[in-house]
């Protein structure tokens, strides 16, 4: 495990409860990791390339990136499309995270390039499930190096 | 309207083509009438020139009998028998030549010019003495004839008008409803639109706060969990009334409330879903294939053979005919029709099920009729709704089955309805056009 221990993970998540869920569950399956959480597609854009608020910091890789779909501003698709289609973001893997499981947004959002894809059930046992899942599975991925 | 961009080539050719004929028609009008009304009239003053003529020679002729070699210089006689004439007549010039062509006698009026002539021979026992002539004006004919021309260009002109403005006024009246048309097609692909950004906002923004609320009660049940092993450590502490008020907090109150939560979320998750579920319907995209109806009752009877047999229901199938339909929206229909007929058979005698159909003017009615427990005439409508249920709710159910089957036959192009009593049965028909039939 310690050798993942680099690994930040960046929530982008607009609910500050499903956030501290999510977060909660990650502690609970074992992860360690820092979790970074922005609440909006804008600071995360702005986190990722250095923009606004975030102007001046140095990258900071290796990434893991949490996103939620439905956001005001910037919402899922628009930042997923941004981190793909900069070449100092494109590896990043990216997870996705959403209320519904509609094929159609599911579909988009593998072909604009996600790594995985996750709904946030209401079932809370299925949710946690699939949150534990999830960390079982970032714990065990390897982030390819930057060339 | 002239020249209006809106129109299309095709109207600008009817035009075209109506806006000649009716110059046609109008020219034809402005011309004929004169015409025919000139010839006519010219027709009938000789005629009547004829006559007088004619009528005239008649009288010469008593003189001439009684005088046969001095008619001609009988002048006074001759000269009163020409103008003997009806008063008011029309002014005339009238003539009488010899056999030489020597002017006997006349009667003369001033006459215009142009001049119309006619004479008649006067006649000794067949031979001939002398000619009678008389002569009127043109004159006021073609006045007349003007006259005529002026009122044919009126009535022309007004012919050529509105056979020019109907067509035209047709044509925007056609545009208007057009237009119409297309506003209320507008208003219902908005209507459309709403409705899908409606099942947006339930699937997303309502369940947001539905993870929250179920998560944090699970969280809650955590933390209770957590509690109760520290507590349990912990054997020393107060056995008062507190004491086991705070067991009674743990272990009653607490976990009623997160239960009523939970499995209040859950109703509303499954709400939701059944809402998404229906709005979904109206995206899916239909795959019209050939379907054999026969075969298709036939399978949804066999899947639903053990609850048949609890009911002690026959089943009596008509010949069905075969469809060009889509194969899961027609067995969802039929499933979930003959799935409520058995459900909501009365336990008290042995169920009968009976399908049949017929055929309309370009639509299939099927029929399905039970000797159920009946929908009372209040809920007949209300069946249809979404989460409404009619009659006791001894039977499990969402609610949701015949909202579906509603929305699906109104998505194939057909109509559902059920005629039903209590206590007797109900008889639920649905139509679907024929139009694709498969034959």
């Amino acid at each position: 495990m310690s050798m993942h221990q680099a690994v930040t993970i960046l929530l982008v998540e607009d609910d500050p409860g499903h956030a501290r869920l999510i977060e909660k569950n990650l502690r609970r399956a074992g992860l360690s990791n820092e979790i970074l959480h922005l609440d909006n597609g804008q600071k995360a854009i702005d986190f990722l390339f250095n923009e606004g608020e975030y102007a001046g910091n140095g990258t900071r890789v290796p990434l893991l990136i949490l996103l939620d779909l439905n956001m005001p501003v910037l919402d899922g698709y628009q930042v997923l499309a941004r981190i793909r289609g900069d070449e100092r973001t494109k590896r990043i893997p990216v997870v996705m995270l959403t209320t519904t499981e509609n094929p159609q947004e599911i579909s988009r959002c593998y072909s604009l390039g996600c790594n995985i894809y996750v709904t946030k059930p209401v079932e809370y046992e299925s949710f946690s499930r699939a949150i534990l899942n999830l960390g079982l599975f970032l714990s065990i991925v390897k982030v390819p190096e930057e060339v | 309207m002239k020249g209006d961009p809106a129109m299309s080539p095709e109207q600008k050719r009817l035009i075209k083509i109506t806006t000649s004929i009716a110059a046609t028609v109008a020219l034809a009008i402005v011309v004929a009438l004169p015409v025919v009304y000139y010839m006519t009239s010219y027709r009938y003053m000789q005629g009547a020139l004829e006559t007088e003529a004619e009528i005239n020679a008649r009288n010469v002729a008593a003189i001439i009998r009684s005088n046969p070699d001095l008619w001609r210089h009988e002048t006074l006689r001759l000269e009163e028998l020409l103008k003997r004439r009806p008063r008011g007549g029309n002014a005339e010039i009238r003539r009488i030549y010899d056999k030489n062509g020597e002017l006997l006698v006349e009667s003369a009026d001033q006459l215009h010019r142009p001049i119309i002539s006619k004479s008649y021979p006067l006649k000794d026992t067949d031979v001939a003495v002398g000619k009678i002539e008389i002569s009127r004006s043109l004159a006021p004919l073609l006045r007349r004839v003007v006259l005529v021309t002026s009122v044919g260009m009126v009535l022309g002109a007004a012919v050529f008008i509105s056979l020019i403005m109907l067509p035209r006024r047709a044509l925007y009246e056609l545009k208007e409803a057009d237009e119409r048309l297309q506003r209320f097609a507008q208003n219902l692909q908005e209507t459309n639109e709403e409705l899908k950004s409606f099942a947006y906002i339930i699937s997303h923004d309502l369940k947001a706060p539905l993870v929250n609320i179920k998560g944090f009660a699970g969280e809650l049940q955590m933390c209770l969990q957590e509690l109760e092993t520290i507590l349990e450590k912990e054997p020393e502490r107060s056995r008062g009334d507190d004491g086991k008020r705070i067991d009674e907090i743990l272990e009653a109150d607490v976990p009623e409330a997160i239960g009523f939560i939970n499995s209040s979320v859950s109703r509303m998750d499954n709400l939701i879903g059944l809402i998404l579920k229906l709005s979904r319907l109206g995206h899916r995209e239909l795959k019209p294939e050939p379907v054999d109806l026969n075969d298709l009752v036939e399978g949804i009877l066999k899947s639903m053979a053990h609850q048949l047999e609890q009911k002690c229901a026959q089943v009596s199938v008509a010949k069905l005919p075969q469809l060009v339909q889509d194969r899961a929206a027609l067995e969802q229909i039929f499933g979930n029709l003959l799935d409520n007929a058995v459900k909501y058979l009365d336990s008290e005698r042995p169920g009968r099920l009976e399908i049949w159909f017929e055929e309309r003017h370009e639509e299939h009615i099927f029929n399905i009729r039970d000797n159920g427990r009946g929908i009372s005439p209040d809920d007949q409508v209300k069946v249809f709704e979404i989460f409404r249920r009619a009659g006791k709710e001894d039977v499990p159910g969402e609610g949701m089955g015949l909202a579906y089957v509603k929305a699906l036959i109104r998505r194939l192009g057909g109509q559902i309805w059920c005629v039903s009593e209590c206590g007797v049965g109900s008889t639920f028909s649905f139509s679907l056009p024929s139009t694709e039939d498969g034959w």
